[in-house]
């Protein structure tokens, strides 16, 4: 569905690049998760599927087209983005803020389109958020203001999800939803793609773990082949254990204290 | 937040046509509300008929469109620059149509050039500003941090060259750019009315046909481009419309500061929240705040006449200060 291949990116052509031949596949069905340190590129590489960033080399593929030819609307309701940070300058209702998901689907003149409303309900209930609707923006908690930005992004229609750091500053019950939420989609038959610093999250509920490092793949596969004891010590320089999650037996990072 | 209501939109127009007949009704010579009706309508006397028709319509309708432009382009450039403070003014407009006011005036130009000139001023200092923040932006985006910043500084240099402009020229035409750098539309003719309505009309359109898209930019550089938008091109189409509309209110009247800036806030504080919504609520309201600073610029203490810009500087920096105080 989404396939990075071999990409390349350089803010500026006399500086080493950001990311360098970077391959990696979210397919339908499944949850693919980046991860790595901070400054490793996994953002840049959001920031390159939405054209905001240039490509040295390499191109991104959407179901097989280059999305560099895809018209941006319509790449837009092929492939909703979740981006890191956003901010609301101006309040407005909640209801109101997820059919801006719609745009994409919209005419030149901006009217709505048959179905907007349905597409905005369908989307809150998939996302919990139906009991927010009647609120409005910024009286939303950090929690409800990710799960509403999600449901922005499922109104948008697409079969594909990239959610970009999505539980930032959240607290653990509402890092679960957002997970769970993903893994759901998943289950639906979105391709989920999420970049995320919960490693333990992501062992859980993801299928498939890219590792970026300094801008390179440095590992990837499932879960258990990426979540190995001495590739995270060297990618996050710091001692650490890997160990089971007593629960669901997935692959648990614990870090330990440095001893000087 | 208060949810506006349909009655909101009826009482806006009502509001605009009542404070539109009182300026046309009230000045230094008073009318009543009959005679300004009647000459509308019917054959009045010649001297009513021609204060109506040839003074104080021409002048109302001015304001009206003074305001509706300055309204909607300040929603336009608040929304898009994502900074409640933006402001057609703040963004080099004034500054650099007053350089071309002031050219105009030093080089002796019959004062039926100075809005052209006011005009091109306003133009080369917006085309400037977005010059800067598209050479700044990273591989041709157009920064909207760096547009804000260059708009400024292309004003501030804009106000450094009307001082050297003003240094050594007679007190006069000192006077002359004064009164027109505070704004005012007691010169107004049907021709100023006309063409400054059909740039209006244009104007407004274009802004209300692009206005979803604005609505998507509010989210965010990265967040409007996944949904579709084309940010770098949708920036500069909504920042030079809006400009334009600006320079082009400077060009018939002057610099009237503050509409651009209090407006949208108004229109928000009626619940509106939608970017069409907020460029009809900026029309009605624009309208009403300057036709009704018009109108006591000329009545506080006639014959006199205070500066329009000052006068819609007073009646919405309270509004402001109450909008503050409110903001969480």
């Amino acid at each position: 569905m989404i396939r990075y291949e071999n990409v390349t990116i350089a803010y500026d052509a006399a500086q080493p690049p950001v990311v360098s031949d970077v391959s990696l596949e979210a397919v339908r069905g499944s949850v693919t998760a980046i991860v790595g340190p901070n400054g490793s590129g996994k953002s840049t590489l959001v920031r390159a599927l939405l054209g905001r960033v240039p490509l040295v080399n390499g191109r991104i593929l959407i179901d097989g087209t280059d999305a560099t030819t895809i018209p941006r609307r319509e790449l837009a309701r092929r492939c909703a983005v979740v981006t890191q940070r956003e901010d609301t300058t101006f309040s407005r209702g909640v209801a109101e803020y997820i059919a801006l998901g719609r745009f994409p689907q919209q005419g030149s003149w901006g009217a709505p389109a048959s179905g907007d409303v349905e597409a905005v309900n369908i989307a809150a209930r998939r996302a919990g958020v139906e009991a927010l609707l009647g609120r409005v923006t910024d009286e939303l908690s950090g929690g409800e203001w990710q799960r509403v930005r999600v449901a922005r992004a499922l109104a948008q229609g697409g079969e594909a999800l990239v959610l970009d750091e999505p539980t930032s500053f959240l607290d653990v019950g509402h890092e679960m939803q957002v997970f769970q939420l993903a893994s759901a989609l998943a289950e639906s038959g979105a391709a989920v793609l999420i970049v995320s610093h919960q490693l333990n999250l992501v062992a859980r509920f993801a299928t498939s773990m890219v590792m970026l490092h300094r801008g390179a793949v440095i590992a990837k596969g499932t879960p258990d082949t990426v979540m190995r004891g001495e590739l995270l010590e060297r990618v996050y320089d710091w001692p650490l254990v890997v160990t089971r999650d007593p629960a669901v037996n997935a692959p648990m990072l614990v870090p330990l204290r440095r001893t000087t | 937040m208060i949810v506006h209501r349909a009655w909101h939109w009826w009482g806006g127009v009502l509001a605009l046509a009542a404070v539109c007949v009182l300026g046309v009704a009230l000045g230094t010579v008073r009318l009543s509300i009959a005679q300004v009706l009647s000459a509308l309508t019917t054959d009045a006397a010649p001297s009513v008929h021609s204060i109506i028709v040839t003074l104080r319509l021409p002048r109302v309708v001015l304001a009206a469109l003074v305001g509706i432009a300055l309204g909607t382009s300040g929603a336009t450039l608040q929304a898009t620059l994502r900074n409640p403070l933006a402001e057609p003014y703040l963004l080099g407009v004034s500054g650099g149509a007053a350089v071309g006011a002031v050219a105009a005036m030093m080089l002796g130009a019959s004062s039926v050039f100075w809005p052209l000139l006011a005009f091109t001023g306003a133009a080369v200092a917006v085309v400037l500003a977005i010059g800067v923040a598209r050479g700044a932006g990273k591989s041709g985006h157009t920064d909207v941090r760096v547009l804000l910043m260059a708009g400024v500084v292309v004003g501030a240099f804009a106000n450094a060259l009307i001082m050297i402009l003003l240094a050594n020229v007679p007190a006069n035409t000192v006077r002359g750019a004064l009164w027109w750098m505070m704004g005012s539309v007691a010169d107004a003719t049907w021709y100023t009315v006309a063409w400054l309505g059909v740039y209006v009309a244009l104007g407004v359109a274009y802004l209300m046909i692009y206005a979803p898209e604005i609505d998507v930019l509010t989210l965010g550089e990265d967040s409007a481009a996944g949904l579709g938008v084309d940010v770098s091109r949708a920036t500069r189409r909504a920042f030079l419309a809006s400009a334009m509309l600006a320079a082009a209110t400077v060009a018939a009247a002057g610099l009237i500061g503050f509409v651009g800036l209090v407006v949208p806030h108004m229109a928000r504080a009626f619940g509106l929240s939608r970017q069409r919504a907020i460029l009809a609520g900026c029309a009605i309201i624009g309208a009403i705040l300057v036709v009704a600073s018009d109108l006591l610029a000329r009545v506080v203490i006639p014959p006199s006449e205070l500066p329009l810009g000052a006068v819609t500087a007073v009646l919405g920096v309270p509004f402001f200060l109450i909008q503050l105080r409110r903001m969480r």
